[in-house]
């Protein structure tokens, strides 16, 4: 209930369903939309005609700058679905409108393929991460020199996930740098946010079985390693400046060791903003279960200093204040 | 401005089952108990302490591989057990007994355990307790349906004759907790309507109609002129589906089959059932032709044990008592026809044509076969009788009221339905409150919506 999982469930449900109705004899006609988050729908659609395969479609906000991160996107996601049996990705006939499309060949898939397909937005995030542990464990094969020098020239790479918040991730030779940019709307989020945040950067101080986890850093200036970067950017969101946020995630090489850890830390970054916001609502709703709660207690307070006026005109007393018994 | 382009969240929360989906879809994307499992205060829940910081464990991934989620099957719980303890380690620190909690089918699950207390936060119909309702929603929109609400609208429904002040607090809940992008809260019965125009025999698509809703627990009849529903006409019917169920295996028991279990008979009731014109001839039609009696097997799990259930005249008994409550329950004796017609005179004259010709029909218990035929022919036959009546006695000629029951493909979820065909227009947007109006007048503004004026 902590957590949020990293594969879109409904995605999952959907194609499960899908399966079985296949495996039934009796396949399912599909249109469906999908929504994850972060401007991200996803379109379930039967194939023309062929009812054994599935078109899953994805359009997301952050696909255009996880493109100019690094050349081949497209291959990235290609291979990542050639993995798994029954999918591929449809290279030239992608729907109108999306991003990608994935078909989905019911005949063949397992039900890992199924998770593979509901990773989809998560996995189109994943690019720049993958990109930026490559360089990094290919810096750090450099001689001690050339290590520094080329960690220093690179740049932050960048994904606009959302209309005025964006992820910053640098890769250096015993690190990966990621940056959280953030930004409130209302104003109450804005103070249980900070709470939030603190509370995350001290929580690692206090608990000692945390300590493996990445550094957490909460600043309200742009960190010194994107502050170039951060700049463009900024200039579109000037007014809003007073309110952004950076919190940084300082990966080390264990954190990226091997595949299986690289799959997790993406997965928990790429939702860190989702988790985080979802964390403010709940606290939220605590509050007002604390709030309704004192209400209700007042309530009975008050209550209790009614005073009772119905008996007065029934029951008459005597000049001494007894009761009139009949 | 991007969440223009996000399709609209339609949430129907209803006493019995929760639907959720995206504006635009034929049908709900889930459909689970509207139930939450909270923990059980004073009592550490069954967290174990597993660090799960970033990259430090791999359990979240191999785990969620085989985890089907809140499908409606509700199976494989073994999975899900072990996937969704993994707790925060600050868990054991301070409190988060708020954070553990389960809704849907989980909820179903997790309450047979012995930390969990099962709840249902919402009695016939509306809100009882907002506490969990509101934890219900903040997991169902963000675990369930994976949206961020501040780049949605969002689609409730309501009862009729549901107080303003539950409008005001869900709107609270839903701009102040979630500060969701814009806000609708339509009637059901309105949507009910809006569901109806799928149907081929809609000719022009209006807001004025009866809507029969029949779900498990009660049965509803509401009519509703020009998109407003006529409150003071509703009737109720303790008549629904749970009762056709409970009727079925009360005959199932006396004929002594071999399995009459609450869940045979649900399963009798939605693959057998259906509705007959008349009762004499349909049981003569029974002893003619014994083709008509079916049989349904009842097979567990490993299809080792075998039963047999013979299915007879509750084929065409158990949905009769809608039309014949005598048969079936001894204080309720009015049939629907007549309730239908009752509440139609109940409402203002000028609309009873129109109530008459629309009569539209919404949940579960009215997908019995026939049914809308039926009650079409009884209500007419009642129609038709007062008309001559009063013909008779006036001695002018009357011009005739014409009725029509609609049944349609999407009766089952078809509030859900009509909210999804209502958001998924392009004006939809115009008609929701948005987070600016909320903060600039405050809760009092979703005491008003105005009504969708569709074409």
């Amino acid at each position: 209930m902590l957590h949020l999982k990293p594969h879109n469930l409904l995605v999952q449900k959907t194609l499960t369903e899908a399966l079985e109705a296949y495996n039934n004899g009796s396949p399912l006609t599909l249109d469906r939309i999908i929504s994850d988050y972060d401007y991200t729908t996803l379109h379930i659609t039967n194939d023309d005609g062929d009812k054994s395969s599935l078109l899953v479609s994805i359009r997301t906000k952050a696909t255009q700058s996880c493109n100019e991160t690094g050349s081949d996107l497209k291959g990235f996601l290609e291979q990542k679905f050639e993995e798994a049996p029954g999918l591929a990705l449809s290279g030239d006939k992608k729907e109108a409108g999306y991003d990608f499309t994935v078909t989905v060949n019911l005949s063949q898939i397992t039900a890992e393929s199924i998770v593979q397909v509901s990773l989809f937005k998560i996995l189109v995030m994943s690019y720049p991460f993958y990109l930026a542990f490559g360089q990094s464990t290919h810096f750090s094969q450099l001689n001690e020199v050339d290590q520094v020098e080329k960690s220093k020239e690179a740049t932050a790479m960048v994904i606009k996930y959302r209309d005025d918040e964006n992820i910053y991730i640098k890769p250096s030779f015993d690190r990966v740098t990621v940056i959280f940019e953030t930004i409130f709307q209302d104003e109450t989020d804005k103070v249980f946010g900070k709470v939030f945040l603190q509370e995350f950067v001290d929580a690692r101080k206090r608990n000692r079985f945390i300590q493996s986890a990445p550094q957490v850093l909460f600043s309200h200036e742009p960190p010194l390693e994107i502050q170039q970067v951060a700049r463009q950017h900024a200039s579109t969101a000037a007014d809003k400046k007073s309110s952004r946020r950076f919190i940084t995630f300082v990966l080390f090489p264990r954190h990226y060791a091997s595949d299986e850890l690289m799959f997790t830390s993406i997965s928990q970054l790429a939702l860190f903003r989702n988790y985080f916001h979802y964390h403010i609502k709940c606290a939220k709703a605590y509050m007002h279960s604390r709030m309704r709660y004192r209400v209700d207690t007042f309530i009975k307070v008050l209550n209790r200093a009614k005073v009772d006026d119905e008996g007065e005109s029934e029951s008459r007393r005597t000049f001494t204040g007894r009761k009139m018994v009949y | 401005m991007s969440y223009l382009n996000n399709p609209a969240v339609v949430m129907d929360n209803g006493t019995g089952l929760t639907k959720l989906g995206f504006a635009g879809n034929d049908s709900p994307s889930w459909v689970f108990p509207t139930a939450i499992a909270t923990a059980q205060s004073g009592k550490s829940s069954g967290t174990g302490s597993k660090t799960s910081g970033f990259g430090a464990s791999a359990t979240a991934q191999s785990s969620y591989v085989s985890g089907g989620g809140n499908s409606t099957s509700a199976t494989d719980f073994n999975s899900l057990a072990s996937s969704t303890l993994i707790s925060n380690n600050l868990a054991g620190k301070r409190g988060t007994e708020d954070l553990d909690f389960y809704i849907g089918n989980e909820a179903l699950v997790a309450s047979q355990g012995p930390s969990y207390s099962l709840s249902y936060p919402i009695r016939h119909g509306q809100v009882e307790n907002w506490d969990h309702m509101e934890r219900f929603w903040e997991n169902s929109i963000f675990k369930y349906l994976r949206t961020e609400p501040e780049d949605h609208f969002f689609l409730l429904t309501e009862p009729p004759l549901n107080p303003p002040e539950n409008r005001q607090q869900v709107a609270e809940i839903f701009f102040e907790s979630f500060n969701c992008a814009g806000l609708y809260i339509a009637v059901q019965a309105v949507l009910a309507l809006a569901a109806s125009w799928t149907s081929s025999k809609v000719t022009d698509r209006s807001l004025t109609g009866t809507v029969i809703d029949s779900g498990d627990g009660v049965t509803h009849v509401i009519p509703v002129a020009e998109g407003y529903v006529i409150g003071s006409a509703i009737k109720n019917i303790p008549i629904a589906g749970r009762d056709i169920t409970l009727f079925i295996q009360s005959l199932l028991r006396e004929r002594g089959e071999q399995d009459a279990s609450l869940r045979v008979a649900e399963r009798i009731k939605q693959e057998y059932c259906y509705v007959c014109p008349d009762i004499v001839k349909e049981f003569n039609k029974f002893d003619r032709d014994t083709e008509k009696f079916a049989q349904f097997i009842v097979e567990n799990k490993e299809k080792t044990s075998r039963k047999v259930v013979d299915v007879g005249y509750e084929r065409f008994l158990a949905p009769e008592i809608f039309f014949n409550p005598e048969i079936a329950s001894s204080d309720f004796l009015t049939p629907l026809p007549v309730v239908v017609d009752e509440t139609i005179q109940a409402c203002p004259i000028d609309v009873r044509k129109g109530l008459y010709n629309n009569i539209v029909l919404s949940g579960g218990s009215t997908m019995f076969k026939d049914f809308g035929r039926r009650l079409q022919r009884d209500l007419k036959g009642i129609v038709n009788d007062r008309i001559a009546q009063s013909e008779k006695l006036s001695g002018t000629r009357s011009t005739g009221v014409d009725v029509s029951v609609i049944s349609h493909k999407r009766q089952r979820n078809a509030v859900w339905f009509g909210g999804s065909l209502l958001a998924q227009t392009g004006e939809f947007k115009s008609y929701c409150h948005t987070k600016q109006d909320y903060e600039e007048y405050g809760p009092d503004i979703v005491r008003n919506f105005s009504l969708f004026n569709m074409i």
